[in-house]
């Protein structure tokens, strides 16, 4: 086991929950149909359309922060060896 | 003329760029582009892949119809992603240290199984070919609506196909990818810019295209539009079923052992979401805006390509050259996992004395066939295409247990990813074909039924049987890499 690991789990299960929320906001039936209004209404946009882009660039900004962190942790230095197998 | 000639124009910038990318003499080289595409390939190559071409016909008609159910593709979008960014480290491991070429081979290497491998190969391959047959109608369209007629969709088809099956053939992963750029590149800079363009143009700017709606149409502001009545399932249901069969398609799936290492794959992660957000919504707010002009009514399938004939020929020309560069996209990469599976996966499955040199002959050729097949499907078919390619989807979804818990629970096993994977088939295309009235009441898709079932059988089987001999080994692998990143990142940090 890597002395990452433990850390990098609690890290991966915390961005995939706020990830995964961001789509439970925009799927799960009563909060979709409590945002799925016209009024207020943002630069024209229905409430309903201003609400799931706005979850997605949510969602964004989750993934861009889990990548930073994994990257300043060292996860994406991955060493392979090649195996032959054919 | 000036369609045409930017039509022409597209497809010989493709070729050219591609003048050096055709002399690739390996199978690893033709289906992985041995593992060096970067961050730029990748991530336009995901984007480029994903739009289809039938995107801004088909789907972007749904809108015009119903209006904001159309966004239902930004929040699956998201969980498309996830997957991809989950899927990414071990895919990218294995694949590294196996020399993997294919999501069947993966699959075939996680359950020590070739069966497995056959089976995912072959359903890779048979539930592509509606859109390889939607997507083949969608290039011979445009060209027959840029020239107002003067050439026939055939003819349109048979011109984009031969400029597709040479690169894809002679360059494979290599040659797609970089097509993938320019087209990928061309779709967010210039496609988004003539969208803007005839936002403003024809229908006053964003606040006075959704005020007009607001006024004449306001139910399309809302799910699930006009004239429509379902259950509110059914949202949560197509985002599901699409999100989580979004990235098990062999074509999409398959660029991530082209990539160069496990940054560049998360990179594109990073740069995908913003990108697909910001065009489809552009997409989908156009195609809502559309809604209340009875043209646009009457024949929604066309409304884009309408409006932009309405702003002039320069905008109708660049429109043309983005639903094209969407097609190309989507084609070549079906196209390469299509000959990657049939040679790879399936030929030197059942007969191991194939060659490297003969399974790239074979890949070529199965390019030129399945293109000509395609051409007469495309030709005969065209009116079921979308049906049948939105049916997909519902077979798609049910391989996503077997890749998540096989890439993720040891306790996986090739048993239940085969029953599952095949009785999962059975009840998705089962209730798609029968359509009880229950589905229509509840408003769950079919998949989602036979995603419970594939999942459900799997983790069954999981517990009746011990882990496999060979599984260990498997997450060694995995634990191997991240002890080395551990280390190469305790040295950089001192």
């Amino acid at each position: 086991m890597s002395f990452t690991r433990p850390h990098s789990r609690r890290r991966s299960a915390l961005f995939i929950t706020l990830i995964l929320a961001t789509t439970f906001l925009s799927t799960y039936p009563p909060v979709f149909l409590w945002a799925n209004t016209i009024e207020p209404r943002w630069l024209g946009l229905p409430f309903a359309m201003v609400w799931h882009i706005g979850l997605s660039l949510v969602a964004a900004v989750f993934f861009a922060s889990w990548y930073l962190l994994e990257s300043r942790s060292g996860a994406m230095e991955l060493d392979v060896e090649v195996e032959k197998v054919r | 003329m000036i369609p045409v000639l930017s039509l022409l124009a597209f497809l010989g910038l493709i070729l050219f760029i591609n003048r050096r990318q055709l002399g690739v003499s390996t199978m690893a080289d033709y289906a992985t582009a041995n593992h060096s595409i970067g961050v730029l390939g990748i991530t336009f190559g995901f984007l480029a892949t994903w739009y289809v071409g039938a995107g801004y016909t088909v789907f972007s008609g749904f809108a015009v119809s119903f209006g904001m159910i159309g966004m239902y593709v930004i929040p699956y979008g998201i969980i498309t992603l996830l997957v991809m960014y989950l899927v990414a480290e071990k895919t990218f491991i294995w694949g590294k240290k196996y020399q993997l070429r294919t999501q069947s081979e993966l699959l075939g290497l996680r359950y020590r199984s070739d069966f497995i491998r056959v089976l995912t190969g072959f359903a890779g391959v048979a539930l592509s070919v509606p859109w390889l047959l939607m997507e083949w109608y969608t290039i011979g369209y445009v060209f027959n609506y840029a020239t107002e007629g003067f050439i026939s969709p055939l003819l349109g088809m048979i011109i984009g196909i031969f400029v597709v099956v040479f690169y894809v053939a002679m360059g494979g992963m290599r040659s797609v990818v970089t097509a993938n750029i320019v087209q990928g590149m061309y779709m967010m800079i210039v496609g988004s810019g003539v969208l803007i363009y005839v936002l403003f143009t024809e229908l006053g700017g964003l606040s006075a295209a959704m005020d007009r709606l607001f006024y004449e149409s306001p139910a399309a502001m809302t799910f699930p539009g006009p004239g429509w009545d379902v259950s509110p399932n059914y949202w949560t249901a197509i985002i599901i079923t699409s999100g989580l069969g979004g990235f098990m398609w062999p074509w999409v799936y398959n660029k991530l052992f082209a990539a160069d290492s496990i940054r560049t794959i998360k990179q594109s992660v990073l740069f995908a979401p913003v990108l697909g957000i910001l065009s489809f919504a552009l997409l989908f707010i156009l195609s809502m805006a559309l809604h209340p002009l009875p043209f646009a009514q009457e024949n929604p399938e066309e409304a884009l390509f309408w409006a932009h004939s309405e702003a002039g020929v320069w905008p109708l020309a660049l429109f043309a050259v983005l639903v094209m560069a969407a097609s190309l996209g989507t084609v070549s990469g079906i196209l390469n996992a299509m000959s990657t599976a049939i040679s790879g996966d399936i030929a030197q499955v059942i007969n191991r004395k194939i060659s490297e040199k003969t399974a790239l002959l074979i890949a070529r050729w199965t390019v030129v066939v399945m293109s000509i097949g395609a051409l007469v499907g495309a030709y005969l078919k065209e009116g079921q295409l979308v049906f049948l390619a939105l049916m997909t989807y519902q077979g798609m979804i049910v391989l996503a247990p077997v890749v998540l818990l096989g890439l993720y629970w040891q306790r996986a096993n090739k048993f239940g990813a085969v029953i599952g994977f095949l009785s999962g088939m059975a009840v998705s295309f089962g209730l798609t074909l029968t359509e009880p009235a229950f589905i229509q009441t509840h408003g769950w898709t079919p998949g989602v039924y036979g995603f419970m079932t594939t999942l459900s059988i799997m983790i069954v089987a999981g517990y009746l049987r011990p882990v496999e001999s060979h599984v260990p080994q498997l997450w060694g692998d995995i634990a191997d890499a991240r002890e080395r990143a551990g280390k190469v990142s305790a040295v950089r940090s001192g």
